[in-house]
C-alpha cells in the first residue's frame, strides 16, 4: 500500500508537538518541504501495516490568521497532498476551539479530532460527551492528556480507522479557494453554538485556581517583579553551576586524550601537518564538543520555564520596557540567559514567533556578556587593577553590556516594522515532565551539532592558518599571516590604545573568548604563572580597560556566529550582525580611550 | 447596542475584576479573527485580571482562556460593564 501522509493541526498551547513525540517517539527529524522556505517537523509511524508521514505543523488560531506560523501552516495546506488531519483542541477551552475544529472539517480531509488535557479538563468540570461530539461529527473523537500519555492508543485506533475508509475524498476544488471561502464564518458559529449545546457543559465562572493563586505573587505588579529576577537568577545558576563545569571537563578530557594519545599517534607525520591536524582540526571539534553540555542544561531548564507556563508571564511583566524596544519580554529572558553563554540563548530565540523580532533579538544577544568573556575580564582585571577597583571595573562592564544591548535594540527597532500586537494565551501552570524536557534538549543538541558544527570547525581551521602560514614561523609572531595583520592594522588599533600583539589575540578571541588569555601566553611567550606580571607591565589601566571594552563588543564567538547564521538562515544577515558589532566596539574603545588619555 | 450608547467603555478603562460584555471591536479584520479565535467576541463576556506593572500589558480572562493583551489593542474592544 502507498505511504499516506497526515498533518497535526491546532490552536498553540494545545499539546499538539507533545501528542506528536508520544506518536512519533525518538523517529522524529527536520524536514524540508518543496516550496516552503522553512523546515518542520516530521516523524514516520506504521499505522496498521502502513508506513505514515506524520507532518507537525506551527499552531494558528484560525485559517485565515497574520502571524508567521499561520501563514506557514496555512501554505502548507494549501499545496501539500494529505490523506488525513489530526486537530488537537485543548478539551478546557472546547468552548472557544471547537469552531477550529469545524473550519478544518471544511477543507473536507478525513480527519481525527483529539482533545488534550482531558484530565485538566475534567478538574475545571467541563464536562464533554464524546460520542455525542463524534455522532455530530462523523470523524472520531479522542479524550486524551499527550504529557501523561493516557489515550494517545485511542488516536493510533482512530487514524487505522480513518485511513481504511477513506474512500476517494479527492478535494473538489482546490483547497485554497476553500480556505478563502472560509472567510464567512457565519454559518460554523451557529454550527459551533449547536454542537456546544449538545455534548459540553462548562461552569458558568471558571473557579479559582492554584494558578489564580500563584499569579497573585508572581505576577503582582512589585512581588512578582522581584520573583521574576529571582527566578532568572536561579535559572541562570543552575545553567551556570552545572554546565559550566561539565563544559570545562570536557575540555580537559578532550585536552588530555590529544597529548597522552592522539599526539603520540601522529608522530610519524610531518610536524607542520600534525600541528594542523592537532592545533587546527582537533582543536575545532573540541570546540564544538564542549559546548553541548551547555546546551543541554540550557534547554532542559528552558523547556521547563516554557513548559510550565512560565515564559507567558515573563513576557507579560517586561512587555512594558521591551516594547519599547520593539521587543518582549521572552526576548529579556533570553538576554539574560546570553550572560551564561550566547548560544543557547541565541537558539531560545525561537519562542519568538516574528522572525523580524527574532533577528533584532539575535542582534542584542551577542553583547551578553558570557562566561567566557568572564574569564578574559577577570584575568585582566586582577592583573592591572588593584583588588579594590577590580569589582568595580567588573561591574562596569555588566552594565555596558546591558547599555549597548538596549541601545542597539532602540536603533534598530524600527527594522522590525510595525509592531506586531501582542496577543498571546496566559496558560495555567502545570508540571512539566522530565522525560519531555530531555527528548527536547537531546534534539536540539543534535541540531545545535548538524546546523553549526561544520562552520565552527572551518572558523578554527582558518584562524590555525593565518597563525602557522607562512610555513616556519613562530606560530602567532609578528611574521605570521595573523601578525601581518595585526601590523596592518595598526592604524585603526593605535587610537584605542591596542598594540600589535594584543590585536593577535584578538583573532584568537574571534574563535572562542576562553583562548584570549592562552593566546596572549604564547604570543609573549610566557608560562602561565609569568603572564599576569608580563601584562601589568606593558599596558596601563587605561590601555586594559580599552582592550577589555573591544573585547566585551566587538564580535561573539564563532559558535554563536554560527548558531545566527543557522538560526537566521542568512549568510548576509550574520555577516552584518558582525559589523555591526565591531564598528560599535571600536567607536566605543576609541571614544574612552581618547577621553581617559586626553 | 449602539456604539453611541453611554454605558459603553473600552476594556482598558474596565476597572479590575469587573464583568462585561463585548459589543463590538474597532480593529483590523485579521485582529479581529485572532481575538475572536481566543474567545472575546461580541457578546461574550470578559474581565480584566490584572495589569502589568508600568502601563504594562492586561490579563483578560475569556471564559477558560487568560489572555496577555496591550492596553492599545484593549482600548479597540468596547465592552458593556455588568453592574
Amino acid at each position: 500500500m502507498s505511504k499516506a501522509r497526515i498533518a497535526l493541526v491546532g490552536m498553540p498551547n494545545t499539546g499538539k508537538s507533545t501528542l506528536f513525540n508520544r506518536l512519533s517517539g525518538a523517529s522524529a527529524r527536520v524536514g524540508n518541504w518543496p516550496g516552503m522556505t522553512v523546515e518542520l517537523e516530521i516523524a514516520r509511524l506504521l499505522v496498521s501495516a502502513r508506513m505514515v508521514e506524520l507532518v507537525d505543523l506551527p499552531g494558528l488560531n484560525n485559517l485565515h490568521g497574520f502571524s508567521e506560523d499561520e501563514r506557514i501552516a496555512r501554505h502548507f495546506l494549501e499545496t501539500q497532498s494529505l490523506d488525513a488531519l489530526i486537530v488537537v483542541l485543548n478539551a478546557t477551552q472546547i468552548e472557544r476551539q471547537l469552531a477550529f475544529a469545524l473550519q478544518i472539517k471544511q477543507l473536507g480531509l478525513p480527519l481525527v479530532l483529539v482533545l488534550n488535557m482531558a484530565d485538566e479538563a475534567i478538574r475545571r468540570h467541563v464536562l464533554i460527551d464524546r460520542e455525542a461530539l463524534e455522532k455530530a461529527l462523523g470523524y472520531p473523537v479522542c479524550l486524551i492528556s499527550a504529557k501523561y500519555g493516557h489515550g494517545t492508543q485511542t488516536v493510533r485506533q482512530a487514524l487505522e480507522a480513518v485511513l481504511q475508509n477513506k474512500a476517494s475524498t479527492a478535494p473538489s476544488q482546490p483547497r485554497a479557494t476553500q480556505i478563502q471561502a472560509l472567510l464567512e464564518d457565519d454559518a460554523i458559529e451557529v454550527q459551533t453554538t449547536a454542537l456546544l449545546a449538545e455534548a459540553v457543559r462548562t461552569p458558568q465562572t471558571p473557579a479559582i485556581t492554584y494558578t489564580d493563586r500563584i499569579d497573585s505573587l508572581l505576577l503582582h505588579p512589585g512581588l512578582g517583579v522581584v520573583a521574576f529576577f529571582f527566578i532568572l537568577l536561579g535559572l541562570f545558576q543552575i545553567v551556570y553551576s552545572v554546565g559550566a563545569p561539565l563544559q570545562e571537563l570536557l575540555g580537559e578530557i578532550l585536552e588530555a586524550a590529544k597529548t597522552d594519545w592522539i599526539a603520540p599517534l601522529l608522530t610519524p607525520l610531518p610536524a607542520a601537518l600534525t600541528s594542523f591536524l592537532l592545533d587546527g582540526l582537533y582543536d575545532g571539534v573540541g570546540t564544538v564538543a564542549t559546548f553541548l553540555p551547555i546546551i543541554l542544561t540550557f534547554y532542559l531548564v528552558m523547556s521547563a520555564v516554557e513548559d510550565s507556563g512560565y515564559m507567558a508571564r515573563a513576557a507579560f511583566l517586561m512587555d512594558a520596557l521591551m516594547s519599547r524596544m520593539g521587543l518582549d519580554g521572552r526576548a529579556f529572558v533570553m538576554q539574560i540567559m546570553g550572560f551564561g553563554c550566547n548560544v543557547p540563548a541565541v537558539m531560545g530565540t525561537r519562542v519568538l514567533r516574528n522572525p523580524l523580532q527574532r533577528r533584532l533579538s539575535m542582534l542584542i544577544i551577542p553583547f551578553s556578556l558570557c562566561s567566557a568573556r568572564l574569564q578574559v575580564f577577570l584575568f585582566f582585571t586582577t592583573a592591572v587593577f588593584s583588588p579594590q577597583a577590580a569589582p568595580w571595573v567588573l561591574l562596569s562592564f555588566y552594565i555596558l553590556s546591558f547599555l549597548v544591548a538596549f541601545l542597539t535594540a532602540f536603533i534598530w527597532r524600527g527594522q522590525v516594522g510595525e509592531q506586531e500586537p501582542l496577543v498571546m494565551e496566559l496558560p495555567p501552570y502545570r508540571y512539566p515532565t522530565f522525560a519531555y524536557l530531555a527528548l527536547q534538549a537531546l534534539r536540539e543538541a543534535g541540531q545545535f551539532l548538524r546546523g553549526a558544527g561544520g562552520f565552527i570547525i572551518a572558523g578554527v581551521a582558518i584562524i590555525w592558518l593565518l597563525t602557522h602560514l607562512p610555513w616556519g614561523v613562530t606560530p602567532a609572531s609578528p611574521q605570521s599571516w595573523a601578525g601581518q595583520i595585526a601590523t596592518f592594522t595598526t592604524p585603526l588599533f593605535e587610537p584605542l590604545g591596542i598594540n600589535n600583539l594584543l590585536s593577535i589575540a584578538l583573532m584568537f578571541g574571534f574563535v572562542a573568548k576562553e583562548v584570549v588569555v592562552g593566546a596572549l601566553a604564547v604570543i609573549y611567550g610566557a608560562g602561565p604563572n609569568e603572564l599576569a606580571g608580563i601584562v601589568a607591565r606593558s599596558m596601563d589601566w587605561r590601555q586594559a580597560y580599552s582592550f577589555m571594552l573591544f573585547t566585551l563588543l566587538y564580535t561573539p564567538c564563532l559558535a554563536t556566529l554560527a548558531t545566527i547564521r543557522r538560526e537566521s538562515r542568512s549568510l548576509k544577515f550574520t555577516f552584518a550582525s558582525m559589523a555591526w558589532s565591531i564598528a560599535v566596539a571600536w567607536l566605543a574603545s576609541f571614544a574612552f580611550y581618547q577621553i581617559v588619555t586626553y | 447596542m449602539k456604539p453611541s450608547d453611554p454605558v459603553l467603555t473600552q476594556l482598558d478603562q474596565l476597572p479590575v475584576g469587573m464583568l462585561a460584555t463585548v459589543c463590538y471591536i474597532e480593529a483590523q479584520t485579521e485582529m479581529t479573527a485572532r481575538l475572536r479565535a481566543l474567545g472575546i467576541k461580541p457578546g461574550n463576556q470578559i474581565s480584566v485580571v490584572r495589569s502589568a506593572p508600568l502601563s504594562g500589558p492586561l490579563q483578560i480572562r475569556a471564559g477558560q482562556t487568560d489572555i496577555i493583551l496591550r492596553r492599545s489593542e484593549a482600548a479597540t474592544i468596547h465592552v458593556n460593564p455588568a453592574f
